[in-house]
């Protein structure tokens, strides 16, 4: 089938089986491979991706159901090679050991600031909760997700 | 000659974050080849069983699947070495890369279904007909000691292996302490679970009479050698790559049955071929851990010192003793009185087949049980003697005056081993007069 909608701000048409999921497209068919598949049914938050503003499990969303839709991978996060002030935040802060579920932390958060840029603690960890680590423990993300609240209330403002 | 050590004591910025935070790292699962061919494992179903057909007609009719590849393609079909404790007997147990004529755990890999795509191949496995003929399973370590069903008939036993801690005289110590406590305690199975299940990428250069396998994990030189010998190539015409791994935890990384099957299966059809281990085929797939039951007793004088530690241990392994199986039963039979000082011990730890996933190595394998078993008893005997239980501990802490302590002696190999004597001081440079809260590390 053929489904076209917008990744990380481009238009793209793609040609796939009605099965395949939107992990595996973005992945296999569109070459990106920052949305990383650990479980495949919805229990570990790495490849969680937003679509349209919100963030979803690419795992459990058929490609056919992003028709028309605005799909922003972690790939999309970056503005001109230079890290956002959220990615800068994970780096300083320690919150990431061995990466892999690094994209879908970056972007549950980045999902969560857009729309809250005030959440305080308790708000970030309930946004956090559907995803896993099994290094470094969630207290450098959550941190680092904290310090990554200013950029987004400047962002915001008109 | 070291200078000024810059990086105790202060935030190291990482390399490899740049690019885990850009999406571009580059995990087994990341990586491709041109012509590159997708594996899926069709594993056994049952938990014992022999193995009486396996027709891959339907398989290889489907539009996309490229080959089957079962025991009778590898032909003398390779055994899995032990990577640590290779002890003589254990070469009864070992697991072979691919079942041929019988499944002994449900995991165990039966066929290899190469595709153009996981999806093709994963359909091509779901319409293999296989046919076992069910055997009665072992469920557990107390069927495994009964010995009324064998997982190696030519055995004779189901004990992979039973390993002694002596050290004094334990039945002594007992007939002369003021208090005795004798306790049953277990751990459940559980294991390791990476966020990045298993992968490898295979590619195989005929002209070059070189393989590479991408998406090694751990050991790669022993594995390296390990695979060339069951190909039948020189170490130096095999190269294992670490690339990004996403968490090992001492399970992942091991020598298993598909570091063999999938650079085996890219060298037989000639083309590059990738596995990517789905969640569901981790749990049954990848080294469990941990379980393991016992009884055991500890002698006590009646103001808390720890004469004695004796019992039996009871190791649930798995279908077969895999690269570092051994460890964690060793451990218990030689570690279990962990940072206490105990003259008189009698351990006894017994590493029994079953019909479930192979066991090994995963986060202080063997140190976690014995520290349950060990610390809950201290517990329970405190209990007993009316005393304060950290109290009790701090008097049989191994002290300083201790060192060189001796742990038991071990059999097999029949090895003796010292603790070393931990000297440390304290950093010149930090006040002693801040406190800080103190604690008992046992490593």
């Amino acid at each position: 089938m053929r489904v076209s909608f917008r990744i990380n701000g481009d238009l793209v048409a793609v040609d796939v089986e009605p099965r395949l999921h939107l992990g595996d497209c973005l992945r296999d068919v569109l070459s990106l491979t920052g949305t990383h598949l650990g479980c495949e049914h919805g229990a570990c938050g790495a490849c969680t991706v937003i679509v349209d503003g919100a963030a979803v499990r690419a795992c459990l969303m058929l490609t056919v159901q992003v028709e028309g839709a605005s799909v922003i991978t972690v790939e999309g996060l970056l503005s001109d090679e230079a890290l956002s002030p959220l990615q800068t935040a994970f780096r300083k802060h320690h919150a990431l050991q061995c990466g892999f579920c690094t994209p879908g932390m970056l972007t549950t958060a980045h999902a969560l600031l857009t729309e809250e840029p005030d959440a305080d603690v308790d708000r970030i960890r309930s946004a956090l909760s559907g995803n896993l680590c099994r290094c470094t423990g969630y207290i450098p993300i959550v941190e680092a997700v904290l310090e990554a609240r200013a950029a987004y209330r400047k962002a915001n403002k008109p | 000659m070291i200078g000024t050590n810059r990086y105790i004591g202060s935030p190291v910025e990482r390399i490899e974050d740049l690019r885990f935070l850009r999406g571009r790292g580059q995990f087994v699962g990341d990586l491709k080849r041109e012509t590159m061919l997708h594996a899926a494992i069709l594993r056994s179903p049952v938990a014992h069983g022999l193995v009486a057909t396996i027709d891959s007609t339907a398989a290889l009719a489907k539009t996309g699947v490229r080959a089957v590849i079962t025991a009778k393609d590898i032909g003398a079909v390779p055994r899995i070495p032990l990577r640590l404790l290779p002890l003589p007997g254990t070469e009864r147990f070992l697991q072979p890369v691919i079942a041929a004529d019988r499944v002994r755990y449900v995991g165990e890999p039966v066929a290899i279904v190469l595709a153009d795509s996981p999806a093709l191949a994963e359909d091509g496995a779901g319409v293999i007909a296989l046919d076992i003929e069910q055997l009665p399973p072992v469920p557990d370590r107390h069927a495994s000691g009964r010995r009324e069903i064998l997982l190696f008939e030519e055995a004779g036993t189901n004990a992979a292996m039973i390993f002694t801690g002596v050290k004094g005289d334990a039945n002594a110590a007992f007939r002369e302490a003021d208090c005795v406590r004798r306790e049953r305690f277990a751990v459940q199975r559980y294991t390791a679970l990476p966020m990045e299940p298993r992968g490898l990428l295979a590619d195989w250069d005929a002209a070059q009479g070189r393989m590479t396998v991408l998406g090694a994990a751990k050991v790669p030189f022993f594995n390296r050698d390990t695979l060339a010998a069951m190909l039948g190539l020189s170490p130096a015409q095999v190269d294992l790559i670490e690339n990004d791994v996403g968490g090992g935890f001492g399970a992942r990384g091991e020598f298993y049955p598909e570091d063999f099957l999938i650079p085996f299966a890219a060298r037989h059809v000639g083309r590059p071929v990738r596995w990517l281990e789905d969640r569901r085929e981790h749990l049954t797939a990848m080294n469990h851990a941990r379980e393991a039951d016992c009884e055991v007793e500890i002698a006590c004088r009646s103001d808390g010192t720890i004469l004695g530690l004796r019992g039996e241990v009871f190791v649930d392994l798995g279908a077969y003793v895999r690269t570092n199986g051994l460890i964690a039963p060793r451990t218990l039979a030689q570690c279990l009185t962990g940072p206490y000082r105990v003259q008189n011990v009698q351990m006894t730890s017994t590493a029994l087949l079953t019909n479930k996933t192979p066991s090994g190595t995963y986060r202080a394998p063997g140190r976690y049980e014995g520290s349950f078993f060990c610390e809950r008893l201290i517990e329970l005997a405190a209990l007993d003697l009316g005393i304060d239980s950290a109290e009790m501990r701090r008097k049989n802490l191994i002290g300083a005056a201790d060192m060189p302590y001796r742990l038991p002696r071990l059999e097999p190999p029949g090895a003796s081993m010292k603790c070393c004597t931990g000297s440390w001081r304290r950093p010149s440079n930090r006040s002693a007069s801040v406190r800080r809260p103190t604690g008992v590390s046992n490593v």
